[in-house]
């Protein structure tokens, strides 16, 4: 008898256990891929959370320095002056007009503003000095965060003073120079070297393919001169490394020495000695205290002076620098200054826009969504209706944006013809309105509410209907008292992905006019305006270095608020669920 | 053949005492329905009588459903679904366009096959009739109108201490007593149940079986059901239906003692097919 044969009892049959076994072990592969897809899907949104924080953070805190004025006005101009004041008598008052501009960069000019309004309203003694805290600007701040440069602290005790030599132990300081002497050898060498050897190979190879041509020789000549130059640089930072004596200019780190009120800069340096010129004067006479600092980062490379570190470090030793919270984040609108920029105003533009989607997109697609579930007829017209929602669903929302500036911004002007005249549709909206980005964005979202609901409506049992009806319930009563509610939560997740996602998109918002800078607070629906994605992007594409955090720390705002929109959703379903 | 052994019981001692006497509740004419086209029944002609059950039999597909649906023209609300012919409730013909169905089901109440509880409490399953129908003036009429309706569909013993619990939290048999409650609680004239029994155990099917005994005092009740058993305990007429087409119409007694067709006597006696 065969395995196969229908009279062996099914638990004795090899082939059915063989499959069994081929089953379960499937029925196990497929629950480790689930497991494994999860755990991918939870490792990148920890890692997406966490780089996004770790970038962010360093924008939730700012420094600020406590200055004593001495006010000559109250208007913003005078009050600048004194601020600028402080900070260049901080540095000495040097006498060099581009130094006192650079110490004049520490504070911002919108420092004053502030200032300025609680002047105005506190009334003030312009005798006496007033004591304010200020924002430092933003270079400042990321110095102060050890963003800048690193900077490496040694001691300078028991330093000897001749003239402009400073005799000390400068070994430690030496080690840093020399290990970054060998980084940038190092640099060279992968970044410019042997790219430009393999460049000079090349093209020596193809000029000896082609030995007439002439154009290929010019450029040979060019590419050896190059490996030329740079060998040089290279042989010159090799000789650097193990030198006894080093000349420092801003191509170099640079060496700052302190002690007492004075601070003195390296021009050479070498073990035990540095020859320096001085920064502000004042060295302590009985030459016990010291300390050596020695800033990574060539001046050249940097967007902070020597001599504005000096002046931040003056005020670090003399307890004026302290940090905050940098509540401004949260209650500023935006502004070309990091340091006074905030997220508030696209908040608030993002709220507007999003109360004008949601009171559009939500009614709307519900009642669209009803229609066509429980009330329209099943013909071609409808069924057409529904294919081209779905399409709807498919457009890119950038294409939203364009029609949306067509119609509601510019108009569609349509020329008549033989008469000398157009006809003007739409328009009359102003641009970067939030109320035209929430129309926009209510059509985009339309589609995503219409099916979801559909969706919902469509898996409410029939049998609910028929009871109802059977009960002589008209069919808007059956809708509103027994369909609605059963697909209540279902629409609701509905529509509040599809506001998510309109809260989060940002090239319709572009399209419609939210590209300007607008530093205002917007007062209405119908005002210049900005939106938390817009704000990201701006802020994104920003030159300074500070606007790095900056963005991120808009991109966590961005992403709570969403966090409490769906957080809401879950509620909102809890309640209707029981 | 006429007195076959497999019925000894055909004719119960309360169906023998069937009103054929009592008015015509129900006149069907001519009505002819089709899905799409496609006929689902033919020119069906029968008499309803007022304060009885009349049971509906015959094999699955045959348009037993079908026919029970237009008497509250729930067939309206199926695409597709055209309904021709004349029926009149109390001589008032109820097919006409001017005939407002949501008036026309509040007077014919209907139970299905699958209990269907609204998912909302007991109490607000009953109270949903009245409320929509605005019959109770207050809170107390309401409830009392609740309580009414549970107590005839003999289920307030067992759920006066939970009227506030989900309907669709009962068993099943309770769930159908629960539904039956939910019709009766407008009062309508006509009660159609189609299979009310088919997804219940014996001793719920026991229970409905005695309710419906007992509501026939005082409605008109339609009743398609399987059980050739159930059909001669309960009703007193009994109509048989085949591939869309009434075969024969009768009191219950002479269906199942002396068939006149020979489909219908195959068919009770278990040879159909
Ligand atoms: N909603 C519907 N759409 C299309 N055809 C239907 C529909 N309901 C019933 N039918 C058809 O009508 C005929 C009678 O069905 P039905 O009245 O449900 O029979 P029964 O209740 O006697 O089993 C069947 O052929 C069935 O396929
Ligand atoms: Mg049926």
């Amino acid at each position: 008898m065969q395995a196969s044969d229908l009279s062996t009892p099914i638990s004795q049959n090899p082939a059915f256990l063989k499959r069994m076994k081929q089953r379960s072990r499937a029925d196990q592969r497929f629950r480790y891929y689930g497991l494994l897809a999860i755990f991918i899907a939870l490792a990148l949104l920890v890692t997406l959370l966490v780089s996004i924080t770790f970038e962010a953070r360093s924008a939730f805190t700012r420094h600020e320095v406590s200055l004593d004025l001495q006010l000559t006005d109250t208007d913003s101009r005078s009050v600048y002056r004194s601020i600028r004041g402080a900070v260049q008598n901080m540095a000495g008052d040097p006498a060099d007009r581009d130094v006192r501009i650079e110490m004049s960069q520490l504070v911002s000019r919108l420092a004053a503003g502030g200032i300025t309004e609680a002047l105005q309203t506190s009334g003030v003694d312009l005798s006496a000095t007033y004591p304010v805290r200020v924002p430092v600007s933003d270079e400042a701040d990321r110095y102060l965060k050890g963003l800048a440069t690193p900077v490496h602290r040694f001691d300078g005790r028991g330093y000897d003073q001749a003239g402009a030599r400073i005799e000390s132990d400068f070994s430690g300081a030496m080690q840093v120079i020399q290990r970054w002497h060998r980084e940038q050898v190092s640099i060279i060498r992968h970044r410019e070297f042997e790219p430009a050897l393999r460049m000079r190979d090349g093209l020596a190879r193809q000029a000896e393919a082609a030995p007439g041509d002439r154009q290929l020789a010019m450029r040979l000549a060019g590419a050896e001169h190059r490996v030329e130059l740079i060998e040089a640089r290279l042989s010159d930072f090799e000789a650097r490394i193990n030198a006894e004596r080093l000349v420092l200019d801003e191509f170099t780190p640079s060496v700052l020495f302190r002690s007492g009120e004075g601070w003195m800069k390296a021009i050479s340096i070498s073990g035990g000695m540095i020859e320096a010129e001085p920064v502000i004067s004042g060295l302590d006479p009985d030459r016990q205290r010291g300390e050596i600092l020695v800033i990574e980062q060539p001046e050249s490379q940097r967007s902070i002076a020597d001599a504005q570190i000096v002046v931040l470090e003056r005020f670090q030793t003399a307890g004026r620098i302290s940090s905050h919270f940098n509540g401004a984040l949260f209650s500023n609108a935006d502004s070309s200054d990091a340091e006074f920029a905030g997220v508030l105003s696209g908040l608030v533009g993002s709220i507007m826009i999003i109360l004008v989607t949601m009171g559009l997109a939500v009614p709307v697609g519900i009642a669209a969504a009803v229609y066509l579930e429980e009330f329209a007829p099943r013909n071609r017209w409808t069924s057409f209706v529904q294919v081209n929602i779905n399409n709807l669903a498919a457009i890119p929302s950038i294409v939203f944006g364009l029609l949306g500036a067509a119609i509601f911004v510019n108009g569609v002007i349509i020329p008549i013809p033989f008469v000398d005249g157009v006809f003007r549709l739409g328009g009359g909206l102003g641009r970067g309105w939030p109320l035209v980005g929430g129309i926009v964005l209510a059509l985009m979202t339309l589609p995503t509410i219409i099916i979801a609901s559909r969706a919902a409506l469509g898996a409410v049992p029939g049998s609910v209907r028929q009871a109802a009806l059977a009960m002589g319930a008209t069919r808007l009563q059956t809708v509103n008292h027994h369909v609605l509610p059963m697909a209540a939560p279902g629409i609701l997740t509905g529509s509040i992905i599809g506001l998510a996602q309109a809260i989060g998109e940002t090239a319709p918002l572009l399209l419609i006019g939210m590209v300007a800078f607008v530093a205002e607070m917007p007062q209405g629906a119908t005002d210049r305006a900005t939106a938390l994605p817009v704000l990201i992007f701006q802020w994104s594409t920003r030159a300074e270095r500070a606007w790095e955090p900056m963005t991120s720390a808009a991109i966590i705002i961005l992403l709570l608020v969403m966090l409490v929109l769906n957080g809401l959703a879950v509620l909102m379903r809890l309640r209707y669920e029981k | 053949m006429m007195s076959d052994p497999i019925l000894p019981s055909a004719a119960p001692a309360h169906a023998g005492a069937a009103p054929q006497e009592q008015a015509v509740k129900v006149r069907v004419r001519d009505v002819t329905v089709s899905y799409d086209g496609a006929m689902a029944i033919d020119s069906v002609n029968i008499d309803i009588p007022d304060k009885s059950v009349m049971a509906i039999i015959g094999p699955s597909g045959c348009g037993k459903s079908t026919f029970l649906r237009c008497l509250n023209r729930m067939n309206d609300t199926i695409s597709g679904c055209s309904v021709t012919g004349d029926i009149r409730i109390d001589e008032e013909d109820v097919t006409a366009r001017n005939v407002n169905p949501v008036m026309l089901r509040a007077r014919v109440g209907m139970v299905f096959q699958e209990p269907n509880p609204f998912p909302k409490t007991v109490f607000e399953n009953v109270a949903y009739g009245p409320k929509i129908h605005g019959l109770a003036a207050t809170r107390a009429e309401l409830e009392d109108i609740v309580e009414t309706s549970l107590r005839r569909a003999g289920l307030w013993d067992e759920v006066k201490d939970g009227l506030h619990k989900p309907g669709t939290s009962l068993s099943g048999g309770q769930q159908q007593r629960l539904v039956i409650a939910r019709a009766i609680a407008i009062n309508p004239e006509i009660i159609l149940m189609d299979e009310p029994c088919s997804a219940l155990d014996p001793i719920a099917t026991a229970r409905i079986e005695e309710l419906i005994d007992e509501l026939r005092q005082n409605y008109c009740i339609v009743i398609v059901t399987h059980s050739m058993s159930q059909a001669a305990r309960i009703s007193q007429n009994t109509a048989f239906f085949d591939r869309g087409k009434l075969i024969e119409t009768g009191t219950t007694e002479q269906i199942f003692t002396n068939p006149r067709d020979r489909r219908t006597h195959d068919y009770i006696t278990g040879r159909y097919g």
